[in-house]
């Protein structure tokens, strides 16, 4: 009981776009370490479901995003990937997003993006921002030894494949997906790279991704692959589009970009993918929040120095 | 006329690239039946004479500066610039013009400028910008002259100007006598005014004024001024919070008052830094980029300061381990000697090279040796930081202790395996230290960045005494838990003890070859680790899981015939069955585990599956692999019908009683062969056949020992340790008689990829493991353990190292200013100012105006291929396995 009221509190100030204790992550981390290590690499999710693309530390955007979308658990959440980087908020973002997880765990989904790595958060932000809150580099390798634990895809009503990047060469059945072991760093190539990394192309076949990781991945090999499945749809995040949704060789693929004003610069909006209990498509276009609502984060000194 | 709205002051550029002023009037903009179209026209107001009559031409590019100021050409070399006296007035002339061109007045710039060079810029042209006359410091200009400095900020040639007219004026002392007035009558709005003003000041980035500000006698009045923000109903208290709650503990006297009031000054500023202004996004860290040098070079002469003094430090070390010290004081001391190292991480490499030297001669080791044998957690957190500080500096150095010591050290008393009782007896129920200790370990035993030298190899001297001297302190917690099949203590604290030693065991069988093979052989280790298979927590199972893995990835024969012979996948199977159909980590990390053979034709242990758990996993259909492995399994057993199978063979290989001890090889050659995996192969010798001959029979041989010795030892206390090198004491020679029908198999077997004889072609010669070793790579060991990508990328290429590096060590990042830069000018203009813009606009739609640095727009294009490039890799995976 004072676990969950706990829990409670600790949302409620993540939710204020304060940081919780380095202690507090740590065990927060190890409750969704239990629940996370329990999932499938295909992560088998009910609709109703609204799908949310990257977040990439825009902790207000995110705000607006529950505010549009509506509030966890009174709506179901899947969330694909790349919270963290870029922004200023990736860990409030990120352990928001955790906390609302372990307190929440049938309501709310999330699965791993390429920026959920410890080499890629090094260079794109997550890792100074931790190092910036918390003086030290703790809680970062608390959080990206979460991210290994997170699923790889999800599968709503075993219809709609959902993924941060896409498909992979080396997998043409999601029971290869169930033979990765995926407690790991994102490798730099194989299947389980390709998945968080891959984009869609207008072309035949595979071509090499101008990512360096991943593949781009044309019509066909989107045909087969959802025929052999039996899936509808395939619906990832990963690349920005300004308009949040784009919808890749007719109906097959679908992007979904949840970050508005990507980068705070980019001037795009955001999209959620509403799908209801008969898996019905409804996108909710949203914007960035408006900027008094940004606070500042702020650090406790420490009262005795001897230097 | 009393309006000064439309009030300007008309500039040109001249032939020399400098504005002259031409002149001081009015702007109006009109209909021009003359020009046929929409005018500015400037009235001179001495004379009234027309100072400019221009046309607002459609594709003109006029640029909105600074708020006061637009600037624009007229045909070539013609450049022009308004500067208002209000900002009201530069809103509204502007307005017009972007109604002209049919622009939004939120716009910088009406026109997208095609590759202008930086040189044309009214920005860039240092003495172009009229000097900045400051107001009289004056309690009624107050409002004035924040709303001036807040102007200045965008652009940084203004920001230079103010900056000199401050300093050259005494502004900022003025400014604080009108802080006083203020604060004494309580005039609120006056001291918001002073906020404003002196956070403009911070933004200006200069360091000449920060020497003004952070002198001695104004700070706390500084800090005052900042303990009045408008955004907040009350003011902060700072002022009492230093002056009262902060406490200055002088450890030992200090002699040199200088260095006293730099310690308080460093503690003020960062002060101010981290709480009155903490820097809310990346984006606006290069415009406090002076503030953080400014702290970053006190701490710099904070050390040095400390570091000549040696009578200080001499008293300081004495009293550290001095048996009459008070435990209060050593405390404090303690605590003082981390911030030193904390401090000394600012110091670049040679000096910190001689600064851990000279706390290494005062026998800071020793000190810390000391301290962790004490009863108090305070003192022993900060003694481990102190350790962890200088073990990531210097392993190499740390090890040299350590072996030293062990001359004249009980083990108990070791420091190293006093690191690791700290590490096992850890209180913290996260175990928080613990994790800090098992990565010091790690770096301790990483052979990366151990040193080679041609006459001795601090790898093989160092492992050697590890695995001999506290290997089994280490793995104690394991052996004490697995005395039965299952777990006998499963509390989720004692499982998270176990996980982190169990990682660094997966280290180890990872990084060190022949020490660990012993150490796993002679105490059945992998035994041991399964049974954690049985606990109820699920990342403990994925641990031992993987520990498995990690063994059975090294497709090492030798590995191999342990597992089969001692039957060690009967409790892996088990805990595969009883996962059942669950979908989850556990099911995925057994599969791949099977897959992986599959996939690798590991034939022994194909077969020693297919043959021992055929029955039990046939169920298992989901995936294809074990009906696979079967359907090969059947396929080699009728290609090998006519022969002697395969299985039956490797059985006698692996069951034979006929070994016999006899003279052999030196045993150190057989830790050459052991450990020879990393070595270099081009050392081809001319007998390979002979002597990969001689490595098969001693592998067999060893293996046949190790099993004697283990049963010698089964009866044995599970804990004891018996040293590896003990096993190499009697020589022998070995008399191979093998009844095989045919010699073709055994060679098949003993020559297959997966067996250890032909690992790398040739053994080495003599004292090869220095060849491999990097020469001096502290920074390394980290990298491996932080993953593997490698760098190849052009743009990424340098970001991805230096964040490798960084990682390596808590403190590496952000310690030196340089670096500090080169990594922000991705993300934030180095001048600040149109990045900060950047930032704060919100308008949708800027995307490519010219509105950043140019950095931005290449980051712009970056994003697109970006998403992040990490290296293309050579590798592609094998498409449609």
């Amino acid at each position: 009981m004072t676990d969950i009221s706990d829990l409670d509190r600790q949302i409620e100030q993540l939710q204020r776009c304060e940081i919780i204790k380095e202690s507090e992550v740590k065990a927060l981390c190890a409750k969704a370490r239990e629940i996370l290590i329990e999932e499938g690499n295909v992560q088998a999710v009910d609709a109703p479901v609204t799908v949310c693309g990257d977040i990439h530390g825009q902790f207000y955007d995110l705000k607006e995003l529950f505010t549009v979308g509506g509030k966890v658990p009174e709506t179901n959440y899947l969330f694909m990937g790349d919270f963290v980087d870029r922004g200023f908020y990736s860990v409030e973002t990120f352990l928001l997003l955790l906390a609302l997880k372990v307190r929440y765990p049938d309501r709310i989904t999330l699965i791993r993006g390429n920026h959920e790595s410890r080499q890629i958060t090094q260079v794109y932000g997550f890792y100074d921002e931790c190092l910036r809150k918390y003086g030290s580099i703790t809680v970062w390798r608390y959080c990206t030894e979460i991210f290994d634990y997170l699923s790889l895809s999800a599968i709503v009503d075993g219809r709609i494949f959902c993924v941060h990047g896409g498909l992979s060469p080396s997998i043409t059945s999601l029971d290869q997906i169930r033979q990765i072991d995926r407690k790991q760093e994102v490798p730099h190539d194989g299947p389980m790279c390709d998945l968080l990394w891959s984009d869609p192309e207008d072309m035949q076949g595979w071509g090499v991704s101008p990512r360096g990781a991943g593949y781009l991945f044309g019509s066909d090999v989107v045909n087969s692959f959802c025929q052999e499945n039996e899936v509808d749809l395939i619906c990832r995040a990963h690349q920005l589009v300004m308009e949040g949704y784009k919808w890749h060789f007719g109906e097959m693929v679908l992007t979904v970009w949840s970050a508005p004003n990507y980068c705070y610069r980019c001037g795009n909006v955001a999209a959620i993918l509403e799908l209801d209990e008969n898996l019905k498509r409804e996108f909710t276009i949203f914007e960035a929040a408006p900027q008094e609502s940004r606070g500042i984060p702020s650090k406790k000194p420490q009262p005795d120095y001897f230097l | 006329m009393a309006d000064t709205r439309r009030r300007v002051k008309l500039y040109m550029l001249n032939e020399d690239r400098q504005w002259d002023d031409r002149g001081t009037g009015h702007v109006s903009s009109a209909y021009v039946e003359r020009l046929r179209g929409m005018s500015l026209q400037v009235r001179s107001e001495t004379d009234g004479s027309i100072l400019l009559e221009s046309k607002i031409q459609q594709d003109t590019a006029y640029q909105k500066q600074q708020e006061t100021l637009i600037v624009w050409s007229e045909a070539d070399n013609y450049d022009l610039a308004l500067s208002f006296q209000e900002k009201a007035g530069c809103d509204e002339i502007w307005e017009k013009i972007c109604q002209v061109q049919g622009k939004d007045p939120s716009v910088d710039i009406t026109q997208d400028v095609v590759e202008e060079s930086e040189d044309e810029r009214f920005d860039d042209m240092p003495d172009a910008a009229p000097p900045i006359e400051l107001p009289p410091c004056e309690t009624s200009k107050l409002e004035e002259i924040a709303e001036l400095f807040s102007s200045v900020l965008p652009s940084p040639i203004r920001r230079e100007k103010l900056a000199v007219a401050i300093e050259a004026e005494g502004y900022i002392r003025k400014l604080v006598d009108l802080f006083h007035m203020c604060e004494d009558l309580e005039n609120i709005e006056g001291l918001h005014h002073l906020y404003e003003i002196f956070k403009s000041i911070f933004l200006l980035n200069k360091n000449a004024l920060f020497e003004i500000m952070f002198s001695d006698d104004i700070i706390f009045d500084i800090i005052g001024v900042l303990e009045y923000d408008p955004s907040s109903p009350t003011p902060t208290r700072h002022r009492e919070y230093l002056r009262n709650t902060a406490k200055f503990k002088e450890v030992v006297p200090m002699t040199n008052s200088e260095l006293e009031t730099k310690i308080h000054q460093t503690y003020r500023v960062q002060y101010i830094q981290d709480v009155i202004l903490p820097v809310p996004s990346v984006f606006e860290e290069n415009m406090l980029s002076s503030l953080s040098s400014f702290i970053f070079f006190n701490k710099v002469e904070i050390v040095s300061m400390i570091q000549d003094d040696v009578k200080f430090l001499t008293t300081l070390f004495a009293q550290l381990t001095g048996e009459e010290t008070d435990d209060n004081h050593r405390r404090d001391l303690v605590l003082f000697l981390k911030e030193f190292c904390t401090f000394s991480q600012t110091l670049q490499q040679p000096n910190r090279e001689s600064f851990y030297k000279t706390l290494s001669n005062l026998g800071i080791l020793t000190s810390i040796e000391i301290i962790l044998g004490l009863d108090d957690e305070k003192m022993k957190l900060a003694a481990i930081d102190i350790f962890s500080y200088i073990v990531e500096f210097s392993p190499s150095m740390v090890r040299d202790f350590i072996l030293h010591e062990s001359i004249s050290v009980d083990d108990e008393d070791l420091l190293i395996n006093l690191v690791i009782e700290q590490m096992v007896n850890d209180t913290d129920p996260e175990l928080g230290g613990a994790v800090q200790l098992i990565g010091i370990l790690r770096l301790l035993l990483d052979p990366e960045n151990m040193m080679a030298t041609a006459s001795k190899t601090e790898k093989s001297e160092f492992l050697s005494f590890f695995y001999k001297h506290s290997m089994h302190v280490l793995a104690a917690p394991l052996f004490v838990n697995t005395t039965d099949n299952k777990p006998s203590r499963d509390d989720y604290q004692t499982a998270q003890l176990l996980s982190l030693i169990l990682e660094l065991l997966t280290f180890c069988v990872e990084h060190h070859t022949y020490h660990i093979k012993n150490y796993v052989i002679t105490k059945d280790v992998l035994r041991r680790v399964l049974v954690l298979l049985k606990s109820r927590h699920s990342f403990l199972v994925l641990c031992a899981l993987r520990f498995c893995r990690k063994i059975v990835g090294l497709k090492e024969e030798f590995y191999n015939r342990y597992i089969i012979k001692e039957n060690l996948f009967r409790p892996v199977v088990d805990a595969f069955l009883a996962n059942g159909d669950r979908y989850n980590l556990i099911n995925s990390a057994m599969i791949e585990l099977f897959e992986f053979i599959k996939v690798e034709d590991i034939k022994s242990l194909s077969i020693y599956i297919v043959e021992t758990f055929q029955k039990e996993l046939e169920g298992v259909k989901y995936v294809k692999t074990f009906e696979i492995l079967k359907v090969r399994y059947e396929q080699q057993r009728d290609r090998n019908r006519d022969k002697h199978t395969f299985d039956s063979h490797a059985a006698s290989v692996m069951r034979s009683s006929r070994f016999r001890r006899d003279a052999r090889a030196p045993d150190d050659e057989e830790e050459i062969w052991f450990s020879q995996d990393d070595d270099n192969d081009d050392d081809s010798s001319p007998q390979v056949s002979e002597i990969l001959r001689s490595k098969i029979d001693s592998d067999i041989d060893h293996i046949h020992r190790l099993w004697e010795n283990k049963k010698a030892k089964e009866n044995q206390s599970d804990v004891g340790d018996s040293p590896p090198r003990a096993l190499s004491g009697t020589k022998s020679s070995i008399n191979i008689s093998i009844k095989t029908g045919s010699n073709s198999s055994l060679s098949s077997l003993l020559s297959s990829p997966d067996s250890p004889g032909s690992r790398s072609g040739s053994p080495p010669v003599s004292g090869l493991e220095s060849s491999n070793s990097p020469p001096h790579s502290s920074s390394r060991s980290s990298l491996s353990a932080n993953g593997n990508i490698s760098a190849t990328g052009k743009v990424s290429n340098s970001p991805l190292t230096a964040a490798g590096n960084t990682a390596t060590s808590k403190t590496a990042h952000a310690t030196s200013p340089t670096s500090n830069a080169a990594a922000s000018p991705r993300v934030a203009g180095s001048d600040g100012s149109p990045s900060a813009s950047a930032v704060t606009t919100k308008t949708p739609g800027l995307k490519g105006l010219v509105d950043y640095p140019d950095e931005d727009s290449e980051e712009e294009e970056e994003e697109e291929e970006e998403e992040d490039v990490i290296s293309p890799s050579p590798k592609r995976p094998r498409v449609g396995t």
